[in-house]
């Protein structure tokens, strides 16, 4: 070679190509990348830039569409190229083909890149062979530089036979590099200029027959050119004899540059004949008769399969691939060649001698080197993709595309790869062939935005049209990764730069025929989960179909490429582990998971001690009955709370925050309504011989009767009104809470043996002295006694207690109000009495307060049904109107200098709250301010005495905080009467956590005395949780109800109940069994046995996922905030940063760590942490 | 001149502008180049091999055991590549030039003796430890060619491969590419 003279290049092959195109004339070029072809194009582009050519080059979207565009181009006359790999050729195959029939006008030549060895393909498929199928001509090129040579002989001969022609390098020469000699390039002069002959360009089929005769014509012309063809020779050994040499060697492509290195080496320098074709097809016949007639037999070496050994013909023996001697699959290395070239000559009788066997080869071999598999880029997206995917649907099937993202196989999320495009069609395909069979597995399709341009739509369109159900991720990078960075539709950038049309992903996805489209983050893996959650959902709901989740990110490779990286640096920390001497790899039992059921915040906040999460799963299951049993341990009230309790559990529902609490009040009246009756549950006990007076038979009383009873006391309740109940019965109002639903419930006291005397008053038809024969006393006498404003006016006829208006509504005895009516009061007295006032007839109702304490809903429906509420004002004094009725001077509590307003009414009723009547005492020293000065136990100062609920100095204030009060003074009677301590009695009796933490000291913790945590927001994984709107109670239309006191809440349906129970309830701190614990746990260590989750320490690695993942929080494990080399993050993300050594202890590469971030969120023992502030050290 | 060589890593670790340096040199001799190199997915972090033929070659990849040289950004990747070295024949022996962690662990003791028998010289370094130190942790690729370049026998001359660099190098990375190959010399 003469390197002195001419112009020579290092070029690449793929370079060599493109400087051939553009010294040819080349004005038209479009290609989709794909290895080893990417380069090409890249390098036109930039000689187009460094000669200032006026030239045409495109990324286009598919092999196809590049075929087609480049055709056009041809038929007006231009030289035009197109590049692809060759499992690209596939798509344009139809193309292709009516092209070698119709032909061009320009030259066009068609290059398609092979992958003998599978660098970086699906297939070894021979292009040559596609160029007999075809019947378009192939040259095979045997170095960069003759390829380069080739490019100007393949458009000179295009353009002579009017035929497409095939430039096929294989991998070997696309990337090997070479010194290439470099002519002049000429200024590309050709205009378009397309001649119209519809009887070619748009032949039909009998044309399309006369078309395929003159492409037979042509390709005999063509063959007959190869026959000579520069790049054809063959070499016979000096001196040869018309003697037949015993072998002959024909050989293509890179396969014959081998040969030239290797024949040397073998001692077979210049000993054997050597046909070298560049013409794979049509195959010069005549060429390789002329050189068989002198050997006795031929070895045909070429790649990647038999397209040269299929078209010899003749009457001696053809080695190759069919017959054995070249191997049918794989590159053909020199070593390749080396082996089977001596195997076939000495076969063929020759000396030849095998080099002798490479002895560091099996020295290496024996080192068991840790294989290197292509892994994702450090701080890749695509890797939390995976990761998020495999962690969270272990179970689902992963139909993969062709992509960087291919490598989800190595996260165990992908799980088919088969052609551009096909996960898409494939997840269809899963999704219909499971649920002819019933089934619906998870199906999570992946595919690249790249690829999803390239043929991700056709699959989507197909199945939205025909009702699949999957979802897909599109991973959306904005750029062909795998390829090199090659720009896609999505930003408009073409191949050389400038402002192309810009087609959006969204538009494209939704244009599909898909409704479900979101966004997602896969940085955020929280977030992230959350979506594919809710996507999956879509994709099984009524109405559902595709859903489909876009991610989008930047690829870190470009990034880097930018000179761009995130800065949140990351470092692993290490330091004394919690480990057992001597058993380095399990930790110590305090910091192994543990499977522990905590107390939920709604039964820790609630008064009577129900166990709500035991109520959500009873009622999840519609298991009614056994939700009311669950409800009568701790009180026999669940349909009467249900109906007016505060609910201070909602309040305290950790779902509040995120969609709204769970509506627990609406569901205890479903199980005490649905379920039967207390009295149905209970059962005498053995009587204990002592006995119980009650005085009082309001909630307060009642409870404490209802538990002493079971206990076995015998109990007897005096009331001093003519039906027990005490407000439940006489204040509360009817509409709210009827009477055959208390009634219902109160039938468990006869079922008990309670003795019940009515209209009994203590102090009155009641004497002390009738006390003493009883072991106990409980006084539960509420606060009945009307309290008094003491303002002027008070006792002006109209002015009424609110207590007392209820009572008497309730006891069929009110008096009229009038037209207008004033409530003077915040409270749900106020509020109950105004809304009876209305029933009664009342055209106004105004309601006058400094404070609102009533239950909101009940002031809600109160305004629903025409009451007005004036907030901040109060009354300083009544007056008799100028017209009859009452006039009220109010002050505006807001501005308390301004001269007071006036508000007139016929009628004012009083609702500041009552106060004990506590005349009954007779001077016993049982008082305080005026009630019952009781411990937080019930107990008075005197042995026998208890007291409780509004009469007590705790107070009661709602039905709930008297159910506590009842159960407290229970406990404590019985301990009094030689029963069980409080703390075990108190277990034991209830079993709920309400007591339990009423049992507890008021200054500790709330978890005191079950040793349980109470998990707040923080505890719950949100992702695991759709936003579901809470299940609201029906209530009966304003105008309807006003007219009577038939009851206003409907409640819930029963069904709707159970959904709201199984749908909603976070189950905060219990475990469900959901078994994701035992799904994401990497070493197999928790298994479901008989119900219950056990964990085999032995394979536990204590990485803790299991905490971090459970939904609930019910697994506690503390975290170490070191690492211990649990293996966790290198195993399943697999970040190349992370490296573990010999000890398993992880650190950061920091050669190619990019302080992504993820690893912190992947590193469940939080042992991986951002640096603290950045010191300056850090940058110089 | 006729010269084979290796260039062995991990995709990433800059194999391929090594192999640039090697063929602007040869380019600058006027001496002809043949070569092949791994593009695609094994870019992404998979083993990554680079064959050099500079002379009168006419095929690009390098035959097992023929390689002059075999310069390796990794331990794991050198001893995955040794077999391509040549025994000494009646000239010098093969050169392998490797970037070590740690010195003990290379050659592996179970192939060090069969690479002495051979005429293998083997010359080490840590350039990741040199390249971190720089806070420039991707140039150990260059701390490792110009350690290699300074050593005795290697094909190139050190001042070969320093203006080679330089022009390759884009203008705002130059200065450190060089210091990177200047550090090398000194380890």
């Amino acid at each position: 070679m003469d390197m002195k003279t001419r112009e020579h290049r290092i070029l690449l092959g793929n370079e060599a190509i493109s400087r051939g195109l553009v010294e040819a004339g080349c004005q038209f070029m479009t290609a989709y990348p794909g290895t080893p072809s990417s380069e090409i194009l890249p390098a036109v582009v930039e000689l187009k830039r460094e000669l200032g050519l006026k030239l045409y080059a495109e990324w286009s979207t598919n092999e196809k569409v590049a075929l087609e565009t480049a055709l056009a181009a041809a038929y007006s006359g231009k030289r035009t190229a197109v590049a692809m790999k060759q499992v690209g050729l596939n798509v344009a195959a139809d193309p292709a083909l009516s092209a070698a029939y119709i032909g061009v006008a320009g030259g066009l030549v068609l290059i398609v890149a092979d992958d003998p060895g599978l660098h970086s393909s699906q297939t070894e498929q021979d292009s040559r062979l596609f160029g007999l199928f075809s019947k378009i001509p192939v040259l095979d090129p045997a170095s960069p530089q003759e390829a380069k040579d080739m490019v100007a002989q393949a458009f000179e001969l295009s353009e002579r036979h009017q035929v497409p022609v095939m430039l096929r390098p294989t991998v070997r020469i696309c990337h090997s590099e070479q010194s290439v000699e470099c002519r002049p390039v000429p200024a590309p002069s050709r205009l378009a200029d397309f001649r119209k002959n519809p009887g070619r360009w748009a032949a039909t089929p009998r044309a399309r027959l006369q078309l395929h005769q003159q492409l037979n014509r042509k390709l005999a012309a063509i063959e007959k050119e190869f026959e000579t063809w520069p790049g054809n020779h063959a070499f016979f050994p000096a001196g040869a004899t018309q003697q037949r040499a015993p072998l002959g060697i024909v050989a293509a492509g890179v396969s014959h540059a081998y040969l030239n290195d290797l024949l040397p080496a073998l001692g077979l320098a210049g000993q054997l004949p050597v046909l070298k074709i560049a013409t794979a097809y049509p195959l010069p016949r005549t060429l390789v008769a002329d050189f068989a007639a002198r050997c006795e037999r031929l070895i045909v070496i070429e790649e990647t399969d038999a397209a040269i050994e299929l078209q010899i013909r003749l009457g001696i023996p053809v080695w190759g691939r069919l017959t054995g001697h070249v191997p049918a699959h794989g590159e053909l290395t020199p070593g390749v060649i080396e082996k089977l070239l001596v195997a076939a000559a000495v076969e063929a009788g020759l000396d030849a001698r095998a080099r002798p066997a490479n002895r560091l080869l099996a020295a290496t071999g024996a080192l068991d080197l840790a294989v290197r598999r292509p892994t994702f880029c450090a701080g890749c997206g695509h890797r939390s993709i995976f990761y998020s995917l495999r962690r969270a649907f272990p179970d689902a099937i992963f139909p993969g595309d062709i992509g960087c993202y291919t490598l989800g196989l190595n996260q165990g999320a992908v799980d088919t790869v088969h052609d551009m495009g096909a996960s898409i069609s494939m997840a269809a395909g899963f999704y219909h062939a499971y649920a002819q069979d019933g089934q619906s597995p998870p199906i999570f399709a992946s595919i690249g935005d790249g690829t999803f341009y390239h043929s991700g739509a056709a699959g989507l369109e197909n199945a939205v049209y025909n009702g699949a159900r999957f979802v897909l991720l599109v991973l959306d990078n904005g750029t062909t990764g795998m390829t090199g960075m090659q720009p896609t539709p999505e930003f408009g950038e073409t191949a050389d730069g400038h402002a192309g049309g810009i087609v959006e992903l969204e538009s494209l996805i939704r244009g599909c025929g898909i409704s479900y489209l979101e966004h997602a983050d896969p940085h955020d893996l929280a977030g992230f989960h959350r979506i594919l959650l809710d996507a999956l959902d879509h994709s099984r709901a009524p109405g559902g179909g595709v859903a489909v989740v876009l991610a989008r990110y930047a690829c870190v490779t470009q990034l880097k490429g930018l000179g761009t990286r995130s800065a949140l640096p990351v470092e692993v920390h290490h330091g004394p582990r919690p480990h057992t001497a001597g058993t380095p790899a399990a930790l110590d039992a305090a910091w192994m998971p543990r499977h522990q059921d905590q107390l939920s915040p709604c039964a820790e906040a609630c008064p009577a001690g129900n166990d709500i999460e035991r109520l959500m799963s009873l009622a999840a299951a519609g298991h009614w009955s056994e939700a009311a049993q669950s409800l009568y341990a701790e009180h026999p009230f669940p349909s009467s709370l249900g109906r007016v309790c505060p609910h201070p559990c909602e309040s305290r529902c950790n779902r509040g925050a995120y969609d709204g609490a769970l509506s627990i009040n609406a569901l205890e009246r479903v199980a005490g309504d649905r379920g039967r009756s207390a009295a149905a549950y209970v059962s005498k006990p053995p009587p204990l011989g002592k006995n119980v007076a009650v005085v009082g038979g309001g909630p307060s009383g009642l409870t404490a009767a209802y538990h002493l009873a079971r206990l076995g006391y015998g109990v007897e309740i005096y009331e001093a009104l003519p039906e027990i109940g005490g407000m439940l019965r006489w204040a509360i109002t009817e509409y709210r809470l009827p009477l055959d639903v208390l009634q219902r419930e109160l039938e468990v006291f006869e079922a008990l043996g309670v003795s019940v005397h009515t209209g009994v008053r203590l102090g009155r038809d009641l004497a002390w002295a009738e006390l003493e024969r009883f072991d106990a006393v409980y006084l539960a006498t509420g606060a009945w006694r009307q309290r008094r404003l003491g303002i002027p006016g008070e006792d002006h006829a109209g002015v009424f207690g609110g207590l007392d208006y209820l009572y008497r509504v309730r006891a069929g005895q009110a008096q009229a109000l009038g037209a207008r009516v004033a409530v003077i009061g915040g409270g749900n007295t106020a509020v109950d009495a105004a809304r009876s006032a209305r029933r009664k007839g009342a055209a106004t109702v105004d309601v006058y307060y400094d404070v609102l304490l009533a239950i909101a809903e009940e002031v809600t429906a109160a305004r629903d049904e025409g009451i007005v509420f004036h907030h901040g004002i109060v009354p300083v004094a009544f007056e008799a109107g100028a017209t009859g009725g009452l006039k009220l001077l109010l002050r505006d509590l807001a501005a308390p200098q301004a001269a007071g307003a006036g508000g007139d009414a016929d009628s004012i009723l009083v609702c500041i709250g009552g106060d004990a009547d506590l005349a009954y005492l007779d001077g016993q020293d049982l008082a305080r301010n005026g009630r019952l000065a009781i411990d937080s136990w019930g107990r008075t100062g005197q042995p026998r005495l208890f007291a409780g609920g509004d009469a007590s100095s705790t107070g009661a204030g709602t039905v709930v905080g008297a159910i506590n009060g009842g159960k407290r003074a229970a406990l404590a009677i019985h301990e009094r009467l030689g029963g069980k301590a409080l703390d075990a009695a108190a277990l034991q009796l209830a079993g709920g956590p309400g007591i339990a933490s009423a049992n507890a000291d008021p200054d500790a913790s709330p978890r005191a005395g079950q040793g349980a945590a109470v998990p707040g927001p923080q505890a719950i994984k949100l992702q695991f949780f759709s936003k579901t709107p809470r299940a609201e109670s029906r209530h009966r239309a304003p105008d309807d109800s006003i007219w009577n006191f038939d009851e206003v809440n409907s409640g819930l349906a029963s069904t709707e109940a159970s959904a709201e129970a199984g749908g909603r309830c976070f189950h905060c701190g219990v475990c469900t069994r959901c078994d994701i614990c035992v799904k994401v746990c990497p070493s197999g260590a928790i298994a479901q046995i008989d119900g219950a989750y056990r964990i085999d320490q032995s394979k536990c690695t204590a990485c803790r996922v299991c905490q971090t993942e459970c939904p609930r929080g019910a697994i506690s494990m503390p975290a170490a905030g070191v690492c211990i080399a649990c293996g966790y993050c290198t195993t399943w993300f697999q970040c190349p940063s992370l490296t573990s050594g010999a000890d398993g202890l992880v650190h950061i590469d920091r050669r190619t760590c990019i302080d992504c971030g993820m690893c912190i969120q992947v590193c469940a023992q939080g042992a991986i942490r951002p640096r603290p502030t950045p010191t300056t050290e850090a940058f110089t | 001149m006729n010269c084979q060589a290796i260039i062995a890593g991990v995709g990433g670790q800059g194999v391929l502008f090594a192999a640039k340096v090697f063929t602007e040199v040869a380019r600058h001799r006027k001496v002809p180049v043949l070569g092949s190199q791994t593009f695609g997915m094994a870019q992404r972090g998979g083993s990554v091999m680079t064959h050099l033929k500079l002379g009168e070659f006419c095929s690009p990849l390098v035959c097992e055991g023929d390689a002059d040289l075999l310069l390796a950004l990794d331990g794991v990747e050198a001893h995955r590549s040794l077999h391509y070295l040549r025994a000494r024949g009646n000239g010098r022996g093969a050169l392998c030039v490797a970037n070590v962690a740690d010195s003990q662990s290379f050659p592996d003791r179970r192939v060090a003796g069969l690479l002495t028998e051979m005429g293998v010289v083997v010359h080490t370094c840590n350039a990741d430890a040199a390249a971190l130190q720089m806070n420039n942790a991707l140039a150990a690729n260059l701390v490792l060619l110009g350690f290699g370049a300074s050593r005795e026998d290697f094909p190139f001359s050190f001042e070969e491969v320093r203006e080679a660099t330089a022009a390759l190098s884009a203008t705002a990375r130059r200065s450190t590419n060089l210091a990177a190959l200047d550090r090398g010399r000194l380890l």
